[in-house]
């Protein structure tokens, strides 16, 4: 039988950016909603709603997932990871200072989507190739910058990471 | 080209780049306005109907709901209509529907959830009514009227709808004697091509939140165009223009698709009626049924003498513009130049028409009515070479315009060397693989655009000086991406002599910002960057009096230069010479910087060429783009990396409407197409193997430093580029976008079975 009751309040402990956080939502709450609502983390952007167009990309235990289709009580004990997150003590993650110095972004507003998807795939695959970083940002549209800096931006990522593994104590 | 610049010319990071990396940039739904209740709207299911009846009470009853809202509950503010061409437009629909997705009521609640779910209880009773989806069926002789009677033009309005009939506005214009000038020609080519509906699909959706208390109006919104909107909300409301606040944050993109009122005057209307801020918020579904870019249909008859001298040219352009006008009008009026094109023509007849139909009000978008009308202009280029065997590029060069030639005799004559320009592109591509000639000359096609954008040179700007020498720039051109907010703080850290990280440029707000006509046209570097340096001049002015004064010598002698007030052999920081006047660390110099013309109109014409080179499937009807070159003649790129990512953009933009995108109508004016799974836009896999951008810079533009405008430029000559490049590719000329794989393969099949170009002789 299909349970056709309404949404229940439920508790979801989850990690968030490094940061334990346990909230009451209900079980129908998306988890793109919960971070910009419940949590304040506005930096994760809503669009397409349809899983599309990657605005809402966060990392749930360091794969990309699209936010306004995931279930906020799916984080139930995992790790999300957000734009918000990157930077670490005022110093800005490699993706995000390749993003910068190429200029890859107009708007902004599929940015922090994008530099999370980049962000998980150098993280599984550091020197991932370009047809392989397209075949990974293919579910992120943006509709400024015509995409030629931002796989700029992915080629100078991967040398920053390079450089930091090979200067690494 | 001068050296001397040091701010100018280079590719500073942008301003915005840090906030946009880190997540902090703060958009229309990042911001909090306290005790905000939230709208769900209730859109119309049908494209043309009456409203019988609305029961909003078992929605009003809903716990959480605050009310629910029709146009009989707005009073006169529902009565009144909007739209700054032509007002037509109602805040809620009132007694008739005109498209499928119209808003017909609003229940404000105090969460979305509870709005929407509540949204979902109104219970609307409509009597349809016939409709017509598209130009052909309003134009027919009988056809259902989408206004009954023709509204009243705007405030901005030049173009009056047309009585009895659905046309919105026409513009015609017209030189010579065409049937002469046909009666000249050796060869006469008579074709129709058609551009699909699109959608801009900004990523972030259409949005307001507005907040109506006694004395003022404040609505926080993600518009293009503040002042446009002030001046709509002043008429909404009956009120004066200083009882108006538009606040802008970081834009998620316009493309024109954020221009002039949107939801703006909606939410104002339900705060009025709720007496609390409301926030009206989009999703993509709903921004489908807000705005999108006029389809068209272009009827090209063009003659040329065998020697490739064009000699007449007659044009009747058909503008699907949707149930309200929104800046159809303008589209039209620009849209009867750019069908001209760069080209001498003595004799031509150019009839635009903007129609009204019961679809998504159609208005602005990059370059407006540029890429319809140019698909049709340059297709038929091509394919007038082939008719008398001519090299393409060979026919372009022969007839385009020279600088100071006028293109029309009330216009700016060209300020541009369009046959360099062109040379230079077939050059490029030539060398584009590496120095070899392409291998695949057959593929290769290109198209060549002029646009008279930069609409109404009207800005002004306040540059504040403060007394620590660094300076805050006050304009109200939105940051909706193009990188302005950058390149305004080269400009003016260029005419103070400081260096741009002592430069802020801070987004609009009404209530304190200086006044500018719009965002769009690619007006921004050229109109804003030229009152932004004439207020830095008028700094200068004060600076040097109040040296002048504080040292007791006459000003005569004083002169600013790198970035320091030069008295007597001294040189003094602009923040001293503050102090010193004011006496203490305190105080400011406040420049002001009004334009109000940049000479003929246009004040610049922007300039975009481009050239594909294409290898088609046969078997299955793919293009696959080998390369794509764009030029852009820019006459000084302040930023030059900008300038080449907004070209980049432009063309992958072009991209879209070239080779997939189409808003899909039912019979019955259904959008049948109305989410990003079933709208297909240009995603990272789509790109050209390779992609290059030719920055024309001769200093001879007539913003800052000789810059012209750009961004646009790029989109337009996409589609004809690719269509010509497939042409040479099959020997199949393709006159309806987009070139979808099926669209490509059944005119394959067809043209297997007889090749017939359609062109006639005039010698028969």
């Amino acid at each position: 039988m299909t349970d056709v009751s309404g949404p229940e309040r439920v508790r979801v402990p989850f990690t968030v950016n490094g940061r334990a956080v346990d909230v009451e939502i209900d079980t129908g709450d998306f988890l793109l909603d919960v971070l910009r609502e419940r949590l304040g983390l506005t930096g994760t952007k809503r669009s397409c709603d349809t899983q599309v167009c990657g605005a809402c990309t966060v990392l749930l235990d360091g794969q990309p997932v699209s936010s306004c289709t995931v279930l906020a009580w799916e984080a139930r004990g995992r790790t999300v990871e957000t734009i918000e997150g990157l930077a670490r003590d005022g110093r800005l993650h490699p993706v995000q200072e390749a993003f910068l110095e190429a200029s890859a972004f107009q708007c902004g507003y599929c940015t922090p989507g994008m530099i999370m998807t980049v962000k998980a795939l150098l993280d599984e695959q550091a020197d991932a190739s370009t047809d392989t970083v397209r075949a990974w940002l293919r579910g992120n549209i943006c509709r400024c910058t015509g995409y030629v800096s931002i796989l700029a931006a992915v080629r100078s990522a991967q040398r920053r990471l390079r450089e930091a593994r090979a200067t690494a104590p | 080209m001068t050296t001397d610049l040091r701010e100018v010319g280079v590719s500073v990071v942008r301003k915005d780049g840090l906030a946009k990396v880190t997540g902090a940039a703060e958009y229309l739904d990042d911001l909090t306005i306290p005790n905000a209740a939230v709208a769900a709207l209730v859109r119309s299911p049908y494209a043309h109907a009456r409203i019988v009846r609305i029961d909003g009470t078992p929605a009003a009853a809903t716990p959480g709901v605050l009310a629910v809202i029709t146009t009989d509950d707005l009073g006169e503010i529902g009565a009144r209509r909007f739209g700054s061409y032509t007002k037509d437009q109602p805040v809620l629909a009132r007694g008739v529907v005109r498209f499928e997705g119209e808003p017909v009521a609003a229940v404000v609640a105090t969460d979305a959830r509870t709005a929407r779910a509540a949204a979902a209880l109104v219970d609307v009773e409509y009597d349809e009514l016939a409709c017509a989806v598209d130009v052909h069926a309003a134009l027919a002789t009988g056809a259902p009227l989408v206004h009954e009677t023709a509204p009243p033009l705007g405030r901005q309005g030049r173009w009056p709808a047309v009585p009895g009939t659905n046309i919105c506005a026409r513009v015609v214009i017209e030189q010579g004697n065409v049937d002469a000038g046909l009666a000249e020609a050796d060869v006469v080519i008579e074709q129709t091509y058609t551009f699909p509906r699109v959608f801009h699909y900004t990523l972030e959706p259409h949005g307001a939140v507005a907040s109506v208390a006694s004395d003022e109006v404040t609505v926080w919104t993600n518009t293009g165009h503040p002042y446009q909107l002030r001046q709509e909300l002043a008429d909404t409301f009956g009120i004066s223009l200083n009882r108006i606040r538009v606040v802008v944050p970081y834009v998620g993109g316009s493309f024109g698709g954020k221009s002039f009122p949107k939801l703006e005057p909606l939410a104002a209307a339900l705060s009025w009626k709720v007496g609390r801020p409301v926030k009206v918020l989009n999703g993509v579904e709903g921004s489908m049924r807000t705005n999108r870019r006029n389809g068209a249909t272009c009827h090209v008859t063009l003659g040329l003498r065998r020697d490739g001298t064009l000699t007449a040219k007659r044009c009747r352009v058909l503008l699907d513009t949707g149930a309200y006008a929104d800046s159809g009008p303008l589209v039209a009026d620009k849209a009867s130049v750019r069908m001209l094109g760069p080209y001498r023509v003595p004799h031509y007849h150019i009839d635009v028409q903007a129609v009204y139909t019961n679809t998504t009000p159609a208005g602005s978008y990059r370059s407006i009515g540029g890429p319809q009308t140019v698909w049709a202009s340059e297709s038929i280029m091509d394919e007038a070479a082939d008719a008398i065997g001519m090299d393409a590029v060979e026919l372009r060069l022969h007839n385009l315009v020279k600088r100071g030639e006028p293109v029309r005799p009330d216009l700016r004559p060209m300020d541009a060397d369009l046959g360099d320009d062109l040379e230079r592109l077939a050059k490029t591509m030539d060398l584009t693989e590496g120095g070899r000639k392409t291998t695949n000359p057959l593929g290769r096609g290109v198209g060549v655009a002029i646009a008279n954008p930069a609409e109404l040179p009207i800005s002004t700007s306040i540059v504040r000086l403060h007394y620590d020498g660094s300076v805050t720039v006050l304009c109200s051109t939105v940051e909706v991406g193009q990188g302005l907010h950058t390149v305004l703080a080269q400009i003016a850290a260029e005419e103070l002599g400081i260096d741009h990280s002592l430069v802020t440029v801070v987004s609009p707000d009404t209530r304190y910002g200086p006044y500018d006509w719009s965002t769009g046209a690619s007006r921004g570097t050229a109109i804003v960057g030229s009152a932004v340096q004439r207020a830095c001049r008028d700094i200068k002015d004060q600076l040097r009096a109040l040296a002048a004064e504080s040292a007791g010598v006459p000003v005569d002698g004083i002169t600013i230069g790198d970035g320091s007030v030069h008295v007597g052999g001294r040189a003094v920081e602009y923040a001293q010479v503050i102090r010193e006047w004011f006496g203490r660390p305190a105080g400011e110099v406040i420049g002001r910087g009004y334009v109000r013309n940049l000479g003929p109109s246009p004040a610049f014409w922007e300039i975009g060429m481009g050239g594909a080179e294409v290898e088609v499937d046969r078997e299955t009807g793919e293009v696959r783009l080998r390369s794509y070159t764009a030029l852009a003649d820019v006459g000084r790129a302040i930023n030059p990396q900008q300038c080449e990512a907004q070209d980049i953009g432009a063309v992958v933009m072009g991209l879209g409407h070239t080779l997939f995108e189409e808003m899909v109508y039912s019979e019955s004016g259904s959008l049948l197409n109305a989410t990003m799974l079933e709208y297909r836009v240009p995603v990272i896999t789509d790109l050209p193997e390779t992609m290059e951008t030719v920055l024309i810079e001769n200093a001879d533009g007539t913003g800052p430093f000789g810059a012209k405008g750009m961004g646009e430029g790029g989109g337009i000559p996409v589609a004809p580029a690719v269509a010509n490049a497939i042409a040479r590719a099959t020997g199949v000329r393709i006159r309806d976008l987009p070139l979808t794989p099926e669209r490509v393969w059944r005119a394959l099949r067809v043209a297997g079975r007889a090749a017939a170009p359609s062109r006639r002789e005039a010698s028969l």
